[in-house]
C-alpha cells in the first residue's frame, strides 16, 4: 500500500511516499499564501521523484499547521502525533521529541510508543523557530546561516528578553555597543534553547532526545539544547520530513 | 455542525433582561464583586451590580477590544485584567452591549476571588466619588483559621452598618434569614443542574453551564435562580430519559479549568462536539456550589466560613483536592486548562495543578474578554493533540 | 538560620528576635529559564525571578516567608514550597490597613511566633526589645543616609545581612556621604527595583533622586515612635502599630486613599515623576492613571518606565531617562 503525508508548516511543505511502510520519496518547498495549491504542488513533485502516479496513492494524511486546508486528504492528524511517529520510525528508541517549528515548538513524551504527554510554547513567539527568522533579519543574515555563524563565537553574548519584539531591539543595541555578530547569534541560540529547554521542564524527559524540524540541521541550536539538556540529542538523517513521513504512517 | 441548544437558555436570557430592567429603576444600588455576600444586599433591597458579569457580557459580545480601548486610552496598561479594563472603558465610554451600567450608589468588593478587584473598585470609587466598602478575607493556603473567621465576621458587621448608613435603611434579621434559605436553595437548584452531567452521555455541557450561570451569581437570594434551575433540571431530565447526550456519540468526557473564552464560546462547544468530546464539567461554575449549610445560629458566622472558604481563596492542595473530586464524580478522562492572562489567581498555580490531578491534562492559552491572546491555530493544534493522545 | 521574604510588610524584627536572620529575596542577573517551568510569563519578572535564583540554589536561605500582598504572591508561596526544599510560611497581612483589622494582624504575629519557635527559634521579651532597637537604629541612619544623598547600592546590601552588620555598612556609608549642588529632582514611584544601574541612569543624566520604591525608601520608612515594653505581647502590638503606619503600598486599602496623598505630598518638592513599574504588576498598574493625572495637575512631568527583570537594555532606558532631562531642564 502506498500512503503520502503531507506536512504544511508555516514556512515550508513538506511530503513523503510510504510503499508499506518504507520512505519512497520526499520533497520540501517553500509555503506560498494558497495553502492548498502548496499541498498540491509538493505532492505532486513527490509523486514526479517517486515515478509514482496518483491514483496509486490509497491515502493521503494531512498535518501541521495548515493541515485543515488541504482538501484533498482523506485525513488530518495534528504535528504532535506525526512527530512522535515520524522520529520513531527514524529512531527506534525516542522517548522524547523536540521540535523547534516556525509558530508553536513542542517536547512530546513517548511512553509505548505513543503519545503520553507533550508541551507547547505559551503565545508568545520566543522560543520557536519565527524568533530566529527576527533576529536573523535585524542581523543582517540569513536564517540557514545563523548556525554556520554561531560556531564561530568564542563567547555568547547574553540574551535577556523573553519577548521577541524586545529581543529584537536588544540586539540591535548589541551591535551598536560593538559586539560580534557572531557572538551574538551564538547567544540568540542559547536564548532559545533556554526557552526550549525551560518549556520541557513540564514534562517527563527521557533519552533518546530526537531533534525535529528543519532548526536540527542547525548545528550549534543542537549544541545549545545539549548544554542546556546535560544530554545527547539525536537528529535523524531528514529532520524536516519527520512530521511528514508520521502523517504518511497514520493511514 | 448545529448544537444542541437547551430550552432554558430562552428562559434564562428574560430573567436576566428583567435583571437588568431592575437595576435601571432601582433607587439604590451597589457594584459587587461576584464572590461577595450579595444576600445582604437582597435582604435591604439593595441591588446588586455585577460588573463581571458585564465584562462576560462584553466578552460574549466579542466587544472587548473596543471598550478596552476607552480605558487603555486612559493609560490602563493591556495587562491588567480584561474584566476591569472593559468595564472601566464602558464608563468612559458612556455605554456598553446593553447601554452602560447604573451609576453606583456605593461599591463592594471583595478580595477572596483576587486582589485585583480591590484596585479595580478603588478606581471606580475615584471616579463616581462613591464609598468603596472592602471586605478582607484571608487567604486560606492551608488551614482556615478560627481567626480568620472572626475577622470576616466582624467585617460583616461592620458591613452592615455601612450599608445602614448609605441607604438609611434597617436590616431585618427576618429578612436576612428568608434570603439566605433562598441562596441556599437556589444553590441546592443549580448544583443539581450541574450533577446531571454525570450521567452517560451527559445531557450538558459546560457551556450550557456557562450560558445559564448568570441567574445564580446575579440573582441569588431571590426566588429566580430556584424555579429556573428547577426547569432547567426538568430539561435536562427529559434528554437522559431519551438518552440524549449533549454531545452526539460520547466518546470523551472532559474537565474545563478556569474562566471561559466567552468571545469564543460557540466556537469551543462545537469544536468539541465535532470530536465526540464532552466538557460536562468545570471549575468555574462549580466554584458557586460549595456553599456550606446554615446550620449554625450566628449565620453571620457561618457566612464568613463560606466566603473565605471559596475556591479562588484557597491554597493548590485545596485545589487539587476539589478537581479531583470533580474528576472523580464526573468520571472524566482528561482536563482542558485555560490559562486566562486576565486571571492570576486562576491561572498561576496551573502547572503544578497538572501534576496533583489524576486525569491527563493540557494548557491552552487565552484570555476571557481580550480576543487579542487568543490565537485559533494555536488553541486548535493543542486541543486536537490532546485528543488524539487521549484516544 | 536565614529566612528569606519577599514583602517588606514581613516584620522582620520578629525574625531576627527569634535568632534567624531575615534576608530579602529579589530577582538576579540570570535569564529566567527554570522558573517558566512552574509559572506563567505573565507573571511578574520579580516573582519570576526570585523563584529562578530559588530554583538554581542561589539563595542561602532555608525558609521563606510570603504574604499576601498581590495575587501573584499568594500563588507563588504553593509553587515555592512544592519545588524547593524551603520551610514555606505565608503570614498574612490585612488587605485593610485600619484600626479595625490591628487585631486580625495581632493574631497573624501571634501565629508566626509559634512558627518561628518550630523552627527552632525562640523570641523573648529580651530579643524583641534588641530586635526593635536595632531596626529602629537601621531606619534612622537610612532617613538620615538619603536626606543626604540616596544610596541604593547600600538599601540593597542591607536588606540582605544581619541588621547588626547593616548597621556597621550604613555607618561607613554616612561617613562617606556628601551632599549634592542643586539639581533638578526628580521622584521614582514604583514597586521593586534591585538592579542598582537604573538609578545610577538617572544620576548621569544629571537628576538629584528622591523615592518612593519598594526597595528604596518605602521599606525603611517607619512612623512608629520607640517605645518601652513590658512583654511579648505587647512588642506584638506595637509591631501591629508599627507595620500599619508604614509608608502606604499600592497593594493594601487606605480608607482614605492614603497612597496617593503619600505619593502626591512626596511629589510635591519635585520636578517630574517617573513611574518606574514592573510589567505585569497590576496593583501599581491600576494607581497609575489616575495618579499620573493627579501629578499633572500638580503640573509635574510624567513618565512611564516599564520594566522586566533581568534588566535587557540599560541603554533603551538611559535614551528614556536623558530624554526626560531634557523636558524638565
Amino acid at each position: 500500500m502506498i500512503t503520502a503525508g503531507i506536512d504544511i508548516g508555516s514556512l515550508t511543505a513538506k511530503c513523503a511516499l510510504m510503499r508499506d511502510g518504507e520512505l519512497i520519496a520526499y520533497k520540501v518547498i517553500k509555503v506560498s499564501p494558497n495553502l492548498e495549491e502548496t499541498a498540491r504542488k509538493v505532492f505532486q513533485e513527490t509523486l514526479k521523484a517517486a515515478g509514482i502516479k496518483e491514483e496509486e496513492v490509497e491515502k493521503i494524511i494531512a498535518t501541521g499547521y495548515g493541515r485543515n486546508k488541504v482538501g484533498f486528504a482523506d485525513k488530518r492528524v495534528t504535528e504532535i502525533s506525526c512527530h512522535a511517529k515520524g522520529a520513531l520510525y527514524f529512531i527506534p528508541t525516542t522517548r522524547t521529541v523536540v521540535d523547534i517549528g516556525g509558530q508553536d515548538s513542542k517536547v512530546i513524551a513517548i511512553e509505548n510508543g505513543k503519545v503520553a504527554e507533550f508541551v507547547m510554547n505559551d503565545k508568545c513567539a520566543a522560543g520557536t523557530g519565527r524568533f530566529l527568522e527576527v533576529m536573523a533579519a535585524a542581523l543582517n543574515l540569513k536564517v540557514e546561516e545563523l548556525g554556520e555563524v554561531a560556531e564561530k563565537a568564542k563567547r555568547a553574548t547574553k540574551i535577556s528578553s523573553t519577548c521577541t519584539v524586545f529581543a529584537e531591539s536588544e540586539v540591535i543595541s548589541h551591535l551598536a555597543s560593538g559586539e560580534k555578530v557572531e557572538d551574538i547569534v551564538a547567544g540568540i541560540h542559547e536564548a532559545i534553547a533556554s526557552r526550549i529547554a525551560a518549556m520541557a521542564r513540564r514534562v517527563k524527559i527521557e533519552p533518546d532526545i530526537v531533534l525535529t524540524g528543519g532548526v536540527a540541521k542547525n548545528r550549534a541550536m543542537k549544541k545549545a539544547l545539549e548544554k542546556e539538556f546535560g544530554m545527547e540529542i539525536k537528529t535523524p538523517p531528514e529532520p524536516q520530513i519527520v512530521g511528514a513521513v508520521g502523517a504518511a504512517l497514520f493511514a | 455542525m448545529t448544537l444542541k441548544k437547551l430550552r432554558a437558555s430562552d428562559k434564562m436570557k428574560q430573567i436576566m433582561a428583567g435583571y437588568y430592567m431592575m437595576g435601571n429603576q432601582a433607587e439604590v444600588n451597589g457594584w459587587v464583586t461576584s464572590g461577595a455576600p450579595v444576600e445582604l444586599l437582597y435582604a435591604m433591597d439593595i441591588y446588586p451590580v455585577y460588573p463581571e458579569n458585564h465584562g462576560a457580557l462584553i466578552g460574549a459580545a466579542k466587544q472587548g477590544p473596543y471598550f478596552s480601548d476607552f480605558a487603555e486610552k486612559r493609560g490602563f496598561s493591556r495587562d491588567l485584567c480584561s474584566y476591569a479594563r472593559c468595564d472601566i472603558g464602558c464608563v468612559y465610554a458612556g455605554t456598553s452591549p446593553i447601554g452602560g451600567l447604573p451609576k453606583p450608589t456605593f461599591l463592594f468588593a471583595c478580595n477572596n476571588i483576587c486582589n485585583t478587584v480591590v484596585k479595580w473598585y478603588q478606581v471606580l470609587s475615584r471616579i463616581f466619588k462613591v464609598p468603596l466598602f472592602v471586605l478582607d478575607t484571608p487567604f486560606v493556603r492551608k488551614e482556615l483559621k478560627e481567626s480568620y473567621v472572626k475577622y470576616v465576621h466582624d467585617q460583616l458587621y461592620e458591613f452592615v452598618d455601612f450599608l445602614e448608613k448609605v441607604t438609611g435603611r434597617e436590616l431585618s434579621d427576618s429578612k436576612l434569614r428568608e434570603t439566605i434559605l433562598n441562596s441556599i436553595k437556589g444553590v441546592n437548584a443549580y448544583s443539581e443542574v450541574l450533577r446531571m452531567a454525570r450521567h452517560k452521555p451527559s445531557p450538558l455541557t459546560c457551556f450550557d453551564a456557562f450560558i445559564n450561570m448568570a441567574p445564580i451569581v446575579c440573582l441569588r437570594g431571590t426566588e429566580y435562580p430556584i424555579q429556573f434551575y428547577a426547569e432547567m433540571k426538568e430539561e435536562l431530565e427529559e434528554r437522559v430519559r431519551k438518552g440524549e447526550g449533549a454531545v452526539d456519540n460520547e466518546e470523551i468526557r472532559l474537565l474545563w479549568d478556569n474562566i471561559p473564552v466567552w468571545y469564543r464560546l460557540k466556537w469551543f462547544a462545537e469544536f468539541f462536539a465535532e470530536r465526540n468530546a464532552c466538557l460536562v464539567a468545570d471549575t468555574y461554575t462549580n466554584a458557586w456550589t460549595g456553599f456550606v449549610s446554615m446550620d449554625k445560629s450566628d449565620i453571620f458566622w457561618s457566612m464568613a466560613e463560606t466566603y473565605t472558604f471559596i475556591y479562588l481563596n484557597i491554597g493548590l492542595e485545596h485545589m487539587a483536592e476539589a478537581i479531583n473530586r470533580l474528576i472523580d464524580f464526573y468520571d472524566v478522562d482528561g482536563v482542558v486548562i485555560h490559562s486566562n492572562r486576565s486571571c492570576k489567581p486562576y491561572s498561576f498555580g496551573q502547572y503544578e495543578l497538572q501534576k496533583m490531578i489524576n486525569a491527563p491534562s493540557v494548557v491552552i492559552e487565552a484570555d476571557m474578554v481580550d480576543s487579542r491572546a487568543f490565537s485559533e491555530a494555536q488553541v486548535e493544534t493543542r486541543l486536537e493533540a490532546f485528543l488524539e493522545m487521549l484516544r | 538560620m536565614n529566612v528569606g521574604y519577599l514583602c517588606t510588610y514581613t516584620p522582620k524584627e520578629l525574625i531576627d528576635a527569634a535568632g534567624f536572620t531575615p534576608i530579602r529575596i529579589f530577582a538576579g542577573d540570570a535569564q529566567i529559564s527554570l522558573a517558566t517551568a512552574h509559572i506563567q510569563s505573565y507573571a511578574c519578572s520579580q516573582a519570576r525571578g526570585s523563584f529562578e535564583r530559588a530554583l538554581r540554589g542561589e539563595l542561602d536561605v532555608q525558609a521563606v516567608v510570603f504574604t499576601r500582598c498581590c495575587d501573584t504572591l499568594m500563588r507563588l508561596a504553593d509553587i515555592w514550597e512544592r519545588n524547593t526544599e524551603m520551610k514555606v510560611y505565608n503570614l498574612e497581612f490585612p488587605t485593610r490597613v485600619e484600626e479595625k483589622s490591628k487585631e486580625f494582624y495581632f493574631n497573624e504575629l501571634k501565629d508566626f511566633v509559634k512558627v518561628l519557635e518550630e523552627w527552632g527559634g525562640e523570641v523573648t521579651l529580651e530579643s524583641l526589645k534588641e530586635s526593635f532597637s536595632l531596626y529602629y537604629e537601621l531606619e534612622e541612619k537610612l532617613k538620615k543616609l538619603f536626606s543626604i544623598k540616596p544610596d541604593y547600592d547600600t538599601a540593597k546590601k542591607v536588606q540582605e545581612m544581619n541588621v547588626r552588620d547593616a548597621i556597621k555598612l550604613v555607618d561607613e556609608r554616612l561617613r562617606e556621604a556628601e551632599g549634592e549642588d542643586k539639581k533638578p529632582r526628580v521622584l521614582i514611584t514604583g514597586s521593586v527595583c534591585p538592579f542598582v544601574e537604573v538609578y545610577k541612569l538617572f544620576e548621569d543624566a544629571g537628576f538629584a533622586l528622591k523615592d518612593d520604591i519598594c526597595t528604596g525608601t518605602r521599606f525603611f520608612t517607619f512612623n512608629t515612635p520607640p517605645r518601652d515594653i513590658g512583654s511579648v505581647d505587647e512588642g506584638l502590638r506595637f509591631l501591629v502599630e508599627k507595620y500599619f503606619d508604614k509608608a502606604p503600598c499600592p497593594t493594601k486599602h487606605f480608607p482614605k486613599d492614603d497612597r496617593f496623598n503619600y505619593v502626591l505630598e512626596l511629589a510635591k518638592d519635585c520636578d517630574g515623576v517617573v513611574f518606574l513599574l514592573l510589567k505585569f504588576c497590576e496593583p501599581h498598574f491600576y494607581d497609575y492613571p489616575q495618579l499620573k493625572e493627579r501629578l499633572e495637575e500638580m503640573g509635574k512631568k510624567v513618565l512611564l518606565l516599564e520594566l522586566e527583570f533581568p534588566i535587557a537594555s540599560y541603554e533603551q532606558l538611559r535614551t528614556r531617562i536623558e530624554a526626560f532631562y531634557e523636558v524638565i531642564a
